[in-house]
């Protein structure tokens, strides 16, 4: 499963997305997940993740600018967004300054049980005949 | 921009979010032949006025350092220093499905992957977190039709030991676990299953069939049978045989500076000891020399899909600027002529597309697409037309200078990417083109005239002798394909009636 936000001037949506195996049940894939918000908001989360995000970071900074399309790009929304194209220059600090702290208030604020909406797709029930997926 | 991160072992998400933007494409696509309001292709005028520059792409590619380590391998580096990344690239001659034997079709492909499911000293895992905790990308595969098993790994260059240390590890000491093979044939099973029901690998998996007979390549998957029989000893003799360093190209692009690198390769890949595995092909078949339908049933089945081809050349073959560039007036992009025709003036299809693939071996040229099944005479009929028009009369002027600018261009706008500057330069050691085979390639391509071109569509590209495959509603469709050359039956095993009937016995295909 993969999860993120958008980058947006106003509201952004925080999203998790998760592609169930089949013959899974989705009520458990939910509880598991909002466990996961739990342990971070409870037990925040630890100096060793915070590396690795930060690493990963520099990674995905770094591939994304060998693109020319994608520098300009970026530009473009940094100055459209943020009045601030000099943010390709300086992102990854501002990035660098978030403490575990911040990661844990953030959950508390944001991945609440009342906040939330959830959709639920699930295919329809197989015709007869058709193969084995 | 969207900040999305992997928290699992699925990466669904991009995927999904294209996928999803396909879906939209090819739902406004479909209605639009409907309520067509736009001006069929042939009414179009081309004016040409927009401001194109005439000049000859002048280029010279940063030529990387080539050096052999005393086991063989053969070693490029490429210094880029513009960002703090490197990419790394075993490609292992000699190792990929080309060489499996015939009752073990996956076998390459099952070794690849599971390289990174364990090691003498590290668990899948391990492996597995620490790659993720270091941000960097490793995998290996082997995909059909290909000599070769690809070891990939990509990274920031300030902690590129780890993970570099973590690349030759899973190269070298692999350890094959049972548990690891047996989640790998679980998965793998499924995957066949699905592939089955899809048209476009139906079709590909029949024409490759017909076009290469015995010849390896026309092997497009496993089998349940072939999977089941893989063990963990199997997939250890195929890396102990078949990985041998006299037979690979390491290639090594980025943030590297040569003289601090060379000592590093030396020591990590010096326990590697040539073997006597051989990196040679077999002789290319000829290709197909007269013309026959293959007809893949699937009831119910809304469109036809159709793909028609032959074989036609290896890569070193001095004829391989000239098809680029018929390619790309027939059918390689959205400006081609199958596109304007099939789809633009016809409304036949979301898309058609040629295409010409050429390897080690000969590869086919192909021309093909998803037809709704009510207008697969009218496709058939089209499809030819264009074949035989490519053949019959010299591509006019100006189309021909715009095909040439196109491909081009794109070779222009793909030397940004330090990994594809890098995978030039594989390209160019793979297939023994000269050291300035890529300098030279955009004034090759602006050489190609209307008589070359015009010279290999009839050397090559011949409605009389290609293969035709149909994958569609066989009660709708036989009829039709029928008007165009005898017609044979193949199953979704892509097995025409009688060798399924003699498979029945038990023997291996």
């Amino acid at each position: 499963m993969a999860g993120g936000l958008e980058m947006r001037r106003g509201t952004s949506l925080f999203e998790g997305v998760a592609s169930l195996k089949p013959g899974q049940d989705p009520g458990e894939v939910e509880k598991l997940i909002y466990e996961e918000f739990d342990r971070i908001k409870n037990a925040g989360v630890t100096p060793a993740e915070m590396e690795k995000i930060r690493v990963q970071d520099r990674l995905q900074q770094a591939e994304s600018m060998t693109s020319t399309l994608n520098r300009a790009r970026t530009l473009g929304r940094y100055a459209v967004y943020f009045h601030d194209p000099n943010l390709v220059n300086t992102i990854l600090a501002n990035y660098s300054e978030v403490k575990p702290s911040d990661v844990q208030r953030v959950a508390r604020q944001y991945l609440g049980e009342t906040r939330r909406t959830v959709v639920l797709t699930v295919p329809k029930a197989p015709t007869p005949g058709t193969p084995d997926r | 921009m969207r900040i999305w991160r992997n928290i699992g072992t699925f990466k669904l998400l991009a995927a999904t979010i294209g996928a999803a933007a396909l879906l939209h494409g090819v739902s406004w696509s479909q209605t639009s032949p409907a309520d067509d309001k736009s001006i069929p292709a042939s009414k179009v005028e081309r004016l040409n006025r927009a401001p194109v520059s005439k000049d000859i792409l002048r280029v010279r590619l940063p030529r990387p350092v080539e050096t052999i380590l005393p086991n063989g391998i053969n070693v490029l580096i490429l210094e880029d220093h513009r960002f703090p990344l490197i990419n790394v690239h075993f490609e292992i001659n000699g190792s990929g499905p080309i060489y499996e034997p015939s009752n073990l079709p996956g076998l390459a492909g099952a070794t690849a992957q599971q390289l990174t499911e364990g090691t003498k000293t590290r668990t899948s895992k391990q492996i597995a977190e620490q790659i993720d905790s270091l941000g960097a990308n490793l995998s290996a595969f082997a995909p059909f039709g290909s000599g070769s098993t690809v070891l990939t790994a990509s990274g920031l260059s300030d902690n590129f030991d780890q993970w570099f240390a973590l690349t030759t590890d899973v190269l070298l000491h692999p350890s094959f676990p049972t548990d690891e093979l047996t989640q790998y044939k679980g998965r793998a099973k499924p995957i066949l299953l699905q592939q089955r029901v899809q048209p476009n690998f139906l079709a590909n998996q029949t024409l490759n069939r017909v076009l290469y007979g015995a010849y390896p390549a026309a092997v497009m998957s496993s089998t349940p049978e072939s999977i089941d029989a893989l063990t963990p000893a199997m997939l250890a003799d195929w890396h102990e045989n078949r990985y041998a360093p006299q037979n690979t190209i390491l290639a090594i692009s980025g943030d590297v500076r040569v003289s601090t690198l060379m000592p590093k390769l030396r020591q990590a890949l010096s326990d590697w000891q040539k073997s006597k595995a051989s990196a040679n092909f077999p002789a290319s078949p000829p290709p197909a020399s007269k013309t026959k339908i293959y007809l893949v049933d699937r009831p119910g089945s809304v469109q036809t899909t159709l793909l028609m081809g032959n074989l036609a050349i290896e890569r070193g073959d001095p004829d391989y600027p000239a098809l680029i560039v018929l390619n790309e007036v027939l059918g390689a992009s959205a400006a081609s002529r199958l596109f304007l025709n099939l789809r633009e003036e016809k409304g036949y299809t979301y898309g058609v597309y040629s295409s010409v693939s050429a390897r080690k071996y000969a590869g086919p040229w192909t021309a093909g697409g998803d037809l709704r099944t009510e207008v697969t005479d009218g496709a058939m009929t089209e499809f030819l037309r264009e074949l035989n028009r490519i053949r019959d009369e010299k591509v006019p002027d100006a189309e021909l200078d715009s095909a040439r600018r196109s491909v081009v261009a794109r070779f222009a706008l793909s030397l940004e990417s330090p990994q594809q500057l890098i995978g030039y330069a594989i390209t160019r050691k793979s297939y023994n083109l000269p050291a300035d085979y890529w300098d030279k390639y955009p004034v090759q391509i602006a050489m190609i005239t209307a008589d070359d071109v015009q010279r290999v569509a009839k050397k090559y590209v011949d409605p009389a002798t290609m293969q035709v495959v149909a994958v569609g509603d066989a009660a709708k469709i036989k009829g039709v394909m029928e008007k165009y050359g005898t017609v044979e039956m193949v199953d979704a095993a892509g097995k025409t009636a009688g060798e399924a009937s003699k498979s029945v016995g038990g023997a291996q295909p």
